[in-house]
């Protein structure tokens, strides 16, 4: 199992310091979450360790090994898996379709072209497993636009699972969830962060402080503070500048 | 959302036995060469289909692949005596590596660039053509006396219902490969880029390369269709290289039903009809062609397609049914009325 760091990491647009200088070590097997306030630099901080946005100066590591110059697909088949903070699914193909779609990533490297991919068993048993583990069985038939709000959001963490990464980063897996689908949620990101590095950026105080192993928080595109939830609960800065004090 | 292929296997067959049977049921040369004509734009359509309708790239330089594999087949067997079999295929070769040039050019741009830069770079190809390569090409006069194949002495292929056969037997094998391809975990992949290319991505996959790829293919098929149709018409012009073509084809794809393989092919029967029938009646066939075209876009944004003889038949049942129901409702509110 691999953990994932950046050093000294800036993403600049112009004069605009989105991050500045952030270093962090997000270690093997425990969930650390990224919290601050809107504009904080989150997402920037999601983007650039994906590599979605290139890093103005610093590193981004998987492991030992610096990833800077690999776009999303190469730090994707290096064990790295994203979920967005927005659905963002293959909306017209059914869920089981979707998932095996990205089972077409980690199963093939010479394509059978000449067989219909419908019905391939290679792909059909890696999305019955990951239906079964979101809990999406029932609806493996459904068109995906067709879901609820949360069993897209399920979809979402299944399409990011199913390449069975080492390191997963889930960009707010609760927005626009409701109260019934918490505890859902919750009880899946458990399950995925069984034997793996759990980035989770969150805006839900109560799963953000039940699940965190560590805490990092952001304000104005730099680093706050980190601790454990404890330690960033008995934050006097953080409970200024995010928390709302008491 | 997946195509079917069992439908798509079932829809060619049936099309290619009839169509086979065709000028043993007396049709004159004039609607065996139309045949021919509808046959090969049906084939660039469909080729046309699966980078713009399942691959989601929009290019308006398609007219460019059809042209390079015509001219490159046309040369190769006029001036250079290279049997027509191969000939063709060096065409589709040539015309495919152009499609995968316009693949490294969607590395770059994509959406409304890629489509313009792929306009940009058919212009300057119809240019080089017209008027730089005019002692290989013919320049704007074209390329004539563009040869028939021959086998043996007992086809003559410069018949046209013989040409006709042969035409509808490789358009048959190209379409059946084609609706294979799109059935395939490439042709999902295909899908996958046109529908979220960025969640494509981050599951690990170079939607570059896969674009790439479904131009390369598109290419190909392109090219054969330009080899077939310098063979049939026995001529090529700089016109085939026009944005106009490009035009034609996008019309062809988005009339039958983007995003089907047949929608494409049935598209190209409409427009070849159409273009047939009122060139006849008006030299303004193509404004009248356009007025058809808007239409159809209002009325049936998804194409011929659309309007599936069985999803028709389930449209005509449902409302006849919602008309009973409606009327059942009414009667028994009437009644209770009463009493």
């Amino acid at each position: 199992m691999e953990g994932m760091s950046c050093n000294n990491l800036w993403v600049s647009y112009g004069a605009f310091h989105a991050l500045s200088d952030v270093s962090l070590s997000f270690r093997p097997g425990r969930i650390t979450s990224i919290i601050g306030p809107n504009g904080a630099g989150k997402t920037t901080l999601v983007n650039a360790l994906t590599g979605s946005v290139a890093p103005s100066r610093g590193d981004v590591k998987i492991g030992k090994r610096t990833v800077n110059r690999f776009g999303p697909a190469k730090r994707t088949k290096m064990g790295l898996g994203r979920s967005f903070q927005t659905i963002n699914v293959f909306s017209e193909m059914s869920v089981r379709e979707n998932l095996e779609l990205a089972a077409q990533a980690r199963a093939f490297r010479l394509q059978p072209f000449w067989r219909p991919a419908q019905g391939l068993r290679v792909l059909a048993e890696l999305a019955d497993k990951i239906l079964e583990m979101v809990g999406l069985t029932a609806h493996a038939d459904q068109t995906a636009d067709a879901l609820s709000h949360g069993d897209q959001r399920a979809l979402e963490l299944g399409l990011t699972l199913i390449g069975e990464p080492d390191i997963v980063l889930l960009d707010e897996p609760l927005a626009g969830v409701g109260h019934n689908g918490i505890d859902r949620m919750d009880a899946l990101i458990r399950t995925v962060a069984e034997g793996r590095t759990v980035i989770l950026v969150e805006h839900n105080m109560d799963v953000v402080m039940g699940l965190s192993d560590d805490i990092v928080v952001l304000a104005g595109g730099q680093v706050l503070a980190t601790g454990t939830p404890d330690e960033i609960r008995a934050n006097e800065t953080v409970r200024a500048a995010y928390l709302g004090g008491e | 959302m997946s195509e079917k292929l069992s439908f798509n296997l079932t829809f060619i067959v049936a099309a290619v036995a009839f169509l086979a049977l065709v000028p043993s049921l007396g049709a004159g040369e004039r609607a065996i060469y139309f045949l021919s004509l509808t046959l090969i734009w049906g084939l660039f359509a469909a080729a046309f289909d699966l980078s713009f309708g399942v691959t989601g790239l929009l290019s308006f330089g398609h007219a460019a692949l059809l042209g390079v594999g015509a001219y490159v087949f046309s040369i190769l067997t006029a001036d250079y005596g290279v049997p027509w079999g191969i000939g063709l295929v060096a065409g589709a070769a040539t015309s495919g590596l152009l499609g995968l040039l316009y693949g490294l050019i969607s590395m770059r741009v994509g959406g409304l660039f890629f489509a313009l830069v792929s306009l940009a770079a058919a212009e300057l190809i119809h240019i080089l053509i017209s008027s730089t390569l005019r002692d290989i090409t013919g320049g704007h006069d074209g390329f004539p006396a563009v040869p028939r194949p021959m086998i043996g002495s007992s086809w003559d292929f410069y018949d046209n219902t013989t040409f006709y056969y042969l035409i509808l037997a490789i358009v048959f094998v190209s379409v059946l490969l084609l609706a294979i391809l799109r059935s395939s975990p490439f042709g999902r992949l295909c899908q996958g880029v046109r529908l979220n290319p960025v969640r494509m991505t981050h599951i690990g996959f170079r939607i570059a390369r896969i674009r790439s790829l479904a131009l390369l293919v598109s290419g190909v098929f392109s090219g054969i269709s330009g080899g077939l149709l310098a063979s049939l018409m026995m001529f090529i012009s700089p016109e085939t290289l026009s944005w106009t073509t490009s035009g034609d084809v996008l019309i062809m794809t988005l009339l039958g039903g983007a995003g089907t393989l047949i929608g494409p092919i049935l598209g190209a029967l409409v427009f070849e009809t159409m273009r047939d029938v009122l060139s006849d009646l008006t030299v303004h066939w193509y404004g009248l062609l356009g007025l058809a075209f808007i239409l159809c876009t209002i009325h049936l944004p998804e194409g011929l397609m659309s309007l599936r003889p069985g999803r028709l038949l389930g449209r005509l049942f449902a409302s006849r049914r919602a008309s009973k129901g409606e009327l059942e409702t009414i009667l028994e509110g009437e009644s209770k009325w009463r009493e």
